[in-house]
């Protein structure tokens, strides 16, 4: 079989090589550029992390205290999946109780 | 080019940028929560600390990011859908189907998720890698905070996903409205 396919294979490589030669040599440039730009594309990851600074304490003190009770439920990943499902489950009743009689 | 072909040219793009950030991100919490956590205490103090030094670090960049990505990409997408790209009708026949309504409670936990990366787990993430590059033990709150945001990301995460998904394989929910 293998003596069968190793014509093909040489074929496919003389066909393919110099394609995949000329795409990483493309691929290559483009990296070029890319590493160029890299200090420029930093500037506006640190505009939004700084941005986000200001609402950590105010969101932190609103979310904190409703989550707190779910203690026991959120320290097991096995209790949250439940807890998950049945979330799920109440929206949906809640969405076929509020359409049924909305 | 023509309009059409451009306008399906760009809300495909926002959809695929929506879903592939997703993926990145929910797939990232899940690791969090069924990998990494229980799989932490196990190891070394000297392996747990290069894990946070050189690992976590890594895996939260790609994980915020992602977070922030889908949000904007999917409110891009509903937006654009909203004025009338796509081949839709415009805000006031968009607001009165199944399909924006399953997308908006799904979008609505997706936007508390993402507030949560973002104002929660990250700022403690950033304490608790900070402590253990200087070789310190982390504060318990800290911990204790950034896991709690974590989970109720991965409780919310599963009607998040199904609203998601009932926006295009779920209108039964809605009743009559299609």
């Amino acid at each position: 079989m293998e003596t069968l396919l190793r014509p093909l294979f040489s074929v496919y490589e003389l066909l393919v090589k110099p394609v995949a030669v000329l795409a990483e040599a493309i691929l290559k440039a483009m990296m070029q550029v890319y590493d160029m730009l890299t200090p420029l594309l930093a500037i506006p990851f640190k505009c939004v992390e700084i941005g986000m600074q200001p609402f950590e304490r105010p969101y932190a003190a609103i979310v904190s205290p409703l989550i707190k009770p779910f203690g026991g439920i959120l320290g097991d990943h096995r209790l949250t999946i439940l807890a998950s499902l049945i979330l799920l489950g109440l929206m949906i009743l809640a969405i076929r109780l509020a359409t049924h009689y909305g | 080019m023509d309009t059409i072909a451009m306008e399906a040219i760009y809300m495909t793009s926002l959809r695929w940028l929506h879903v592939i950030a997703g993926i990145i991100w929910i797939g990232l919490l899940y690791y969090f929560n069924f990998v990494q956590t229980p799989s932490f205490p196990k190891l070394e103090g000297g392996s747990r600390r290069d894990a946070f030094v050189n690992l976590v670090p890594t895996a939260l960049w790609w994980f915020r990011w992602a977070a922030l990505v889908t949000v904007l990409a999917g409110a891009a997408w509903m937006v654009s859908y909203g004025v009338g790209l796509g081949n839709s009708g415009g805000w006031a026949e968009y607001v009165d189907t199944a399909k924006f309504k399953s997308i908006l409670s799904g979008a609505i936990l997706g936007t508390i998720m993402m507030l949560n990366v973002w104002l929660i787990i990250w700022p403690n993430q950033k304490k608790i890698i900070q402590a253990n590059t200087d070789g310190e033990a982390p504060d318990p709150a800290w911990v204790g905070a950034a896991g709690q945001a974590s989970r109720t990301n991965t409780l919310l995460s599963i009607p998040m996903l199904f609203f998601m998904i009932a926006s295009a394989h779920g209108t039964w929910l809605w009743g009559a409205i299609v």
